[in-house]
Parts: structure tokens; C-alpha cells; sequence
């Protein structure tokens, strides 16, 4: 008995291991664990799909998931860099965090000018108020959950009460004295924080605000703010949010329709910056240049945009945002490298030392 | 369709690691984080898995107890008293079946509160605000450190060695703190396997080696197990104070039911009797009243471990780490928008404990073969997985360090279990640390202090503190 059953077991591994050594698995590496957030929940609607659409004659026969978590996902970032990016049949899936770490954290190297993306989705955050807000005389209290990747919503919320937006001294005085930070609220508290009435200024996605049943609720206190601007990558001119429903709340108009001056200077590109770096790169797929699997992926993830229960899934979980594939997609990145400015970066580095209370500092590598 | 599949198959697990002496569903469930990585984009199968293991595990615990008189769990070892001499007697089937069925009524009738509080959870919500979360979570320090060991100054010294582990990482600003030098290991916090594993997982095993095992062979009497149905409904009092009992131990945050058996057992023994088998020398109502707190413990449990987060026992502790790594944000109202998370609880729960109930009735003879295996496989066993369990979560980037982790924790483990430190009280600090420290920011950042001390709620948990400090002999039970 015990002879038959080494006898099977060695014949079945003589079958399905070179099997598993010659198929390309193509490795989306996630650099969290496998929770449900928003870049896991994209990168499995993607990679569902995407095994859906493998073209014949692809070398990659599958798409599959690895986690590397460690350091608020910063571990994944720098050991890509380091190590993965070399091997043909990886990807990283990087988020707005991590384009944000990017800017402002030492993330060992990792650098999106020394990868190829293949797929880039922008996406948008919208601040939502309680409707008796007044600017003008309540204490704005926001929340900073310790996870980064909201710094344009604080930024732009301390913009619309302290309008100094030439001036960081004036405007970090200011922000300090008319905004409360409120430390560790964590991403799932906000929510409650806000609808509970304790916190003024909330931060929810577009698919958040439409389909929480929480806010449902509670639609008849609550109103949208503003949104941040969204940029059209391939012209580069700023708009408002894709998605109707959202439509006349973009930052911008918002602001002059307060303030009755369009925002510009200093602080405020030190803002855009922020804002375009972590929605631009909100969620994405990076090879390595040369990586032998490119033109395998784009044409994967173009066929994977023309099939409509994808687009339907898509908008549903996503947002309707457009999405940048392959040349497109090297359009966002020159744009977002294009606002980079050591002065811009600077301010946003003060702003989040100060304002915010987290160490952060100007990466002298990022214009080289 | 998928729910009742795993539902099922967590529940075989469950029965299986539970039958096995001094594993009981704290044990079981840090195996559970060798595994869940192939759960990948099957949440909610792992969800009914995982909570059919836990409860299943816990009927389980009595096999070993009526068996061989060495308990599954320190829960169980409180049926054992009456159990095993019943198994000497040659009433074995009688025992379990007295046992299990008990188990699994109490279960189901303590599972009602929590169907009831689910739906109007959302109304009540706007009621707690942070100066409610907070008294809550300092409330389930409180009753942790008051409850459990022998010592209160112990039992505070293991809740802030615990909150000392869980700072370990990051501030709430999130800047690194405690990082070693090595922020790429320690930045995200310690991974809440490793240090169960190690406190419990490894020191248990080491009480198994020592343990003395004569196994009695089992002859299903189906003439015993009727009777055992039949008197476990008669005996409805001691059975239905054993539920409440457990339930109410369930529902203290961080403290779980763990031992409240023996409290049901010296209550239970003072009700009005149907036998006159001594107790201690087989009596059927000895095995009903610690019976009816295991699966009631566990309902109770899952209140404040769902609803808010605050894990109701050491087991929900550990099932809360799977939970959230899996992907489900434990404590979040989010989740209350998730109608499939909580249906799956549900019929998990209620699933397992028929299933559980049948098969081990009818099925007894078969299970008790496990009993027969021998103890150092089932250690090495065990070890490994643990082991397996501890360096998969990190999906294997840092074997070197989580092998080194566990290890200390181990030795911590073994610490604790001479000088009766209580580990759960640790392992409570460990989870409840960054919370304990973020409500306290926004405590400070939000609030005056008239404006904590005129909220009823605030109120009312400072009144039950001061309660349970006054009588806190009444309510103690030792479990280090």
C-alpha cells in the first residue's frame, strides 16, 4: 500500500512540476496583506479580469497575487526596487500611498521613472462637511489616521479656511489655529467620527459616498464640499470629476466661489503637487524597464478594457475614471514628474512636518 | 452554498483539534494563520471556517475530559470532575452525549441576544463616541486585571506589558517607535500570531508532554447517548445557569468565559437535583452546568468582539487577528454594511453547532481514535504548524526574525505560566495598545473633562467598574 503511494505521488509530481516551472505566472506583487482595502480590492477586480483576457500567444498565462507587508507597505516598494523588479514575471501594484511615500519617504530607491507602467487608474477624494459647517466661524476638525496618502484632503481643507496660498508661514499659522488635528483616528473611525458629529471634515472615495449605508443615512446632515481637480493626462488641463453626480465641487471653483479669487502661488502648488501625485498614481501596475512581459501586459490589460463586464464592474467598485495604458500611461508620469519642483516639495515637506505632525523631508533624489 | 461547505469542513477541524488534550480553540485558531493565506479572495469561506472551528473546538474539549480525564481546554476541565468517572463506569456514551448536547442548546439559545442587537446596532451607534469607546476599552482592562490570576498587581503588570508589545512599531502620528533599528520588520507592529503562538501554543504542548494519558476504549452505546439527549433537556436549570453564566463572562470585554465553568459547577451543585450520584463521582448535573457556558461563552463573546472590536476572550483575540488579516475590518461599522458578513456568522455559528452535535454523537467511537495517537506526534505536530502559522503571515519575508520572535515569546509563555502571569491579560493588552493610545489622543484633542464625566454612557461603565472592583472576589476565577 505504502509502495503504491510513493509510486503515485512520484508520478504525479513528474507531471505537475514541470508544469508549474514552465507556465508564466505573471506576479502582481501587493505590498500590504491581503486585507480588503482599496488597492487589494483593484488589483483583484484587475487580475479577475485580466486572466479573463489573456490573449493567445501570450507568454503569461495567469495573473496572481503575492503580499509583501511590512513598514505601512513601504517593505514591498523598496524590495521591488531591490530585488523583484529584475525577475520578468513580476509587477508591483502601487497606490496613492505609496506614490505619496514616494514623494515624501525614503522608500529605498524605488522610483516610478525607473519602471514601465502598464496600467494607471486616477482616482479622486471627496471632503464631505456637516451642512451647518461655517467656515468663517467653526473650528474645522479633521482627522489623520497615521496611514498617509491624505495630505491633499488636509491640505486643501486648511486652503478653503486659511486662503493663504502664497504665503506657508501665514498659512501654517493659520491652519494651526483654525484647524484641530485629531491624532489616531484610524481609517475605519473617520467615518464614525464624522457622522457622530466629532469630527467637522470627513474623507470618503466616490463609491463610498454612493453606496455606505452609513451615509445613506445621514444624507440629510452631510454634503459634499469639495473634490480635488482632476487632470487629463494626455492634455494636461485640470477638470472636474468624471462622474456627474459629483460634477461643480472641484477645489478650484470651489475656492474662487469663496473666496472670489482663483487659488495660485506657492502653497497652492505645493498642494497640487500632493493632489496629482497620490490621485494621478492612485492605483497602478509597474514592470521593470525591459521587462519581456510588456507588450504581453498592455495588450492583456486593452483587452481587458474592452470587455463590458469589466467596465461594469469597474465603475461600479472603481468610479468611472479613466484609465491610461501603456504610452498613455507614460504620459502621467512625465506629468507628475513635470510638477515636481524643489520649491513646491519643500513646502509640502513643511506642511506635513508642521501642520500634520509626521517626520517627513525632502528626498534630494527625486531631481537628480 | 459555499458557507455550509466550509461551515462543515471547519467543523471536522474544530472537532478533531479540539478532541486533542490541552488544544482548545485559542490553540486551534493560531494554527488557523498556517492556512489562511490559501483563503486568498474566499473571506467569507474563511469566515464560517474559522468560526466553526472555534466553536466546534470547544465542544470537542470535553472528549478528552470524559476520555482520558485530561481536559481539552482549561474550560472543559471542570466536566472532566464528573465526566471521566463516568467513563469508568463504563457510561461513556452517556457522558458525551450528556455533554455535547447541552453544549449545543445553550449554544443556540445565547446566539438569539446577538441576532437581536445586530440590527438596531446601527441607531445605536451614534450614541458611542470616543469617550464611550475609551471607558470601554479601560473597563476591559479593568476586568481582565481584576478577574483573571491570582494577583491584580500581576495581571496590570502583564495588561501594560501587553500595551508595551502593541506599541511596538509606530505612534499615532505615525512616526517610528520601538523599531529596532529595523523598521521594515517592526514598523507595522508585532503580528498578533507570533506572540499567541508563543504564549500559549508552545507552554501548552509542554503541559501535554508531561501529562499522563490512559486512554479507555469507546463502545458507542446508542441506549446511553439517547438517555444523555433526553437528561441533558431535564436537567434544563443547571443547563440553562451554565448559558447565562457563560454568557454574561462572554460578554465582559477581554475576559471571555474562560473558567467561568467552575463557577457554574459550584453554583450548578447548589440547585435543586435530579440524581443523587455524588458530585465528583459522575454526576449528570455536574457535566450539564459547565457545559451549558462553553458555546453561551462564545456567543456572549462575539458581541463586543463584532460590535466594537474589543475581543470578548482570548479565543476572539486570536480570531480577530485572522479575521482582519483575511481582510474584515473587526469593530468597524463599515462591516454592518457587509449583510454577507454577518449572515455568514450566523449560519456558521448555528451551522456548527448542529453539525458538531450530530457528528459527535453519532460518531463518538471514531473520534475518540484520535485520543490513541501518540502525544509527541501530536506535539511535533502541533509545533510545527505553529511555526509554519507564525512565518506565513509575513508570507515568509522574514523567516529569520518571526522564528527569533516566537521563540522569545515562548520563553515569555513559559515565564508566565510559572509565576501565573495571565497571558490572556498580555495578549488583551497587546490588541486593545493602539487603540487604548489613539482614543486617548482624541480623548484629549476632542474633549473637556466635564464634558467625559456628564455622558451617561461614560456614566454607566464607571458605575459597572466600580461594581466589579467592589465585589471583584465574587466574580474571580483563576486562568493564567
Amino acid at each position: 500500500m505504502f509502495k503504491k503511494f510513493i509510486i503515485l505521488t512520484v508520478t504525479l509530481g513528474f507531471i505537475f512540476i514541470p508544469a508549474l516551472v514552465f507556465a508564466e505566472t505573471m506576479w502582481a506583487i501587493i505590498p500590504s496583506q491581503p486585507k480588503k482595502s482599496g488597492m487589494v480590492k483593484w488589483a483583484w477586480t484587475w487580475g479577475k479580469y485580466m486572466n479573463k483576457n489573456i490573449h493567445e500567444g501570450s507568454k503569461i498565462t495567469k495573473i496572481d497575487f503575492k503580499y509583501v507587508p511590512g513598514n505601512r507597505g513601504k517593505t514591498g516598494l523598496k524590495q521591488f526596487e531591490r530585488e523583484f523588479k529584475t525577475d520578468n514575471s513580476n509587477m508591483i501594484v502601487s497606490t496613492g500611498g505609496a506614490a505619496t511615500a514616494t514623494l515624501l519617504e525614503d522608500v529605498g530607491g524605488y522610483d516610478f521613472r525607473k519602471y514601465t507602467p502598464i496600467v494607471i487608474h486616477p482616482g479622486n477624494m471627496f471632503v464631505p462637511v456637516h451642512k451647518s459647517y461655517n467656515p468663517n466661524t467653526d473650528k474645522n476638525l479633521q482627522a489623520i489616521n497615521g496611514n498617509g496618502g491624505s495630505e491633499p484632503e488636509h491640505f486643501a481643507s486648511g486652503l478653503m479656511v486659511c486662503p493663504y496660498t502664497n504665503d506657508i508661514n501665514k498659512f501654517l499659522t493659520c491652519f494651526k489655529e483654525k484647524i484641530t488635528i485629531v491624532r489616531g483616528v484610524s481609517s475605519k473611525e473617520r467615518h464614525v467620527m464624522f457622522l457622530n458629529g466629532e469630527l467637522t471634515v470627513g474623507r470618503i472615495s466616490a463609491n463610498g459616498w454612493l453606496s455606505n449605508k452609513l451615509y445613506k443615512k445621514h444624507k440629510n446632515k452631510i454634503r459634499i464640499w469639495f473634490h480635488h481637480c482632476q487632470m487629463n493626462f494626455k492634455t494636461g488641463q485640470w477638470g472636474d470629476d468624471p462622474q456627474k453626480e459629483f460634477q461643480g465641487k472641484c477645489f478650484d471653483d470651489i475656492f474662487e466661489k469663496t473666496h472670489g479669487f482663483k487659488p495660485a502661488g506657492k502653497v497652492y502648488d505645493a498642494y497640487v503637487l500632493t493632489r496629482l501625485w497620490r490621485d494621478g498614481l492612485q492605483k497602478t501596475f509597474f514592470v521593470n524597464k525591459n521587462n519581456e512581459n510588456i507588450n504581453d501586459l498592455i495588450k492583456i490589460a486593452e483587452s481587458t478594457m474592452q470587455d463590458k463586464s469589466f467596465e461594469k464592474e469597474r465603475f461600479k467598485k472603481l468610479g468611472k475614471y479613466p484609465v491610461y495604458i501603456g504610452k498613455d500611461a507614460e504620459l502621467v508620469i512625465q506629468q507628475i514628474y513635470k510638477a515636481l519642483t524643489k520649491e513646491s516639495l519643500t513646502i509640502a515637506v513643511r506642511f506635513v512636518n508642521e501642520g500634520l505632525g509626521y517626520k517627513v523631508s525632502v528626498k534630494e533624489e527625486l531631481f537628480k | 452554498m459555499d458557507v455550509i461547505l466550509y461551515s462543515f469542513l471547519g467543523t471536522i477541524f474544530g472537532l478533531m483539534i479540539g478532541i486533542i488534550p490541552s488544544v482548545g480553540s485559542t490553540k486551534a485558531l493560531i494554527l488557523l494563520f498556517s492556512i489562511v493565506g490559501f483563503f486568498d479572495g474566499m473571506q467569507y469561506e474563511f469566515l464560517a471556517f474559522s468560526l466553526a472551528v472555534a466553536i466546534s473546538c470547544s465542544i470537542g474539549d470535553s472528549f478528552a475530559g470524559v476520555y482520558i480525564g485530561v481536559p481539552g481546554s482549561n474550560g472543559a476541565a471542570a466536566t472532566m470532575v464528573d465526566g471521566f468517572p463516568l467513563t469508568k463506569k463504563g457510561k461513556s456514551s452517556y457522558a458525551i452525549s450528556l455533554a455535547v448536547t447541552t453544549s449545543g442548546l445553550q449554544g443556540l439559545i445565547w446566539i438569539i441576544p446577538f441576532i437581536i442587537v445586530i440590527p438596531i446596532y446601527l441607531d445605536f451607534v451614534k450614541y458611542l463616541k470616543v469617550p464611550e469607546i475609551w471607558c470601554i476599552i479601560v473597563f476591559s482592562f479593568l476586568s481582565i486585571s481584576l478577574l483573571t490570576g491570582p494577583s491584580i498587581i500581576k495581571s496590570i503588570i502583564a495588561v501594560l506589558t501587553g500595551i508595551g508589545l502593541g506599541s511596538i512599531g509606530s505612534d499615532v502620528l505615525s512616526n517610528p517607535r520601538f523599531t529596532f533599528g529595523h523598521p521594515d520588520y517592526f514598523y507595522d507592529g508585532l503580528q498578533i500570531v507570533i506572540i499567541s503562538g508563543g504564549l500559549f501554543c508552545i507552554p501548552e504542548m509542554m503541559k501535554l508532554y508531561k501529562s499522563n494519558i490512559n486512554y479507555m476504549t469507546e463502545n458507542t452505546n446508542f441506549n446511553q447517548i439517547r438517555q444523555g439527549v433526553i437528561d441533558a433537556i431535564r436537567l434544563w436549570r443547571q443547563s440553562f445557569l451554565g448559558g447565562a453564566i457563560g454568557f454574561f463572562y462572554g460578554l465582559l470585554p477581554g475576559y471571555g468565559g474562560n473558567s467561568a465553568e467552575w463557577i457554574s459547577y459550584s453554583i450548578g451543585s447548589k440547585l435543586k437535583r435530579k440524581f443523587n450520584t455524588p458530585f465528583g463521582k459522575g454526576a449528570p448535573e455536574g457535566i450539564v452546568a459547565p457545559e451549558g457556558v462553553s458555546n453561551a461563552s462564545k456567543a456572549g463573546a462575539l458581541i463586543p468582539t463584532i460590535l466594537l472590536g474589543i475581543p470578548g476572550a482570548t479565543w476572539a483575540m486570536v480570531i480577530i487577528g485572522l479575521w482582519e488579516f483575511i481582510g474584515f475590518s473587526i469593530g468597524d461599522v463599515e462591516l454592518f454594511n457587509d449583510d454577507k458578513f454577518i449572515n455568514t456568522i450566523i449560519i456558521s455559528y448555528i451551522l456548527s453547532i448542529v453539525l458538531t452535535v450530530i457528528i459527535s454523537l453519532l460518531l463518538a467511537k471514531q473520534l475518540t481514535t484520535l485520543l490513541k495517537i501518540n502525544k509527541n506526534i501530536i506535539i511535533i505536530t502541533i509545533l510545527m504548524f505553529t511555526w509554519w502559522a507564525v512565518i506565513s503571515t509575513n508570507f515568509y519575508n522574514f523567516i529569520i526574525e518571526d522564528t527569533l520572535a516566537l521563540i522569545v515569546f515562548s520563553i515569555l509563555g513559559f515565564a508566565c505560566k510559572l509565576y501565573k502571569i495571565s497571558r490572556p491579560a498580555i495578549l488583551l493588552g497587546f490588541i486593545l495598545s493602539s487603540k487604548v493610545e489613539a482614543y486617548t489622543y482624541q480623548l484629549i484633542d476632542l474633549y473637556t473633562l466635564e464634558q467625559i464625566l456628564t455622558r451617561p454612557i461614560v456614566l454607566a461603565v464607571m458605575m459597572l467598574a466600580s461594581i466589579m472592583v467592589y465585589n471583584r472576589n465574587k466574580f474571580k476565577v483563576d486562568y493564567v
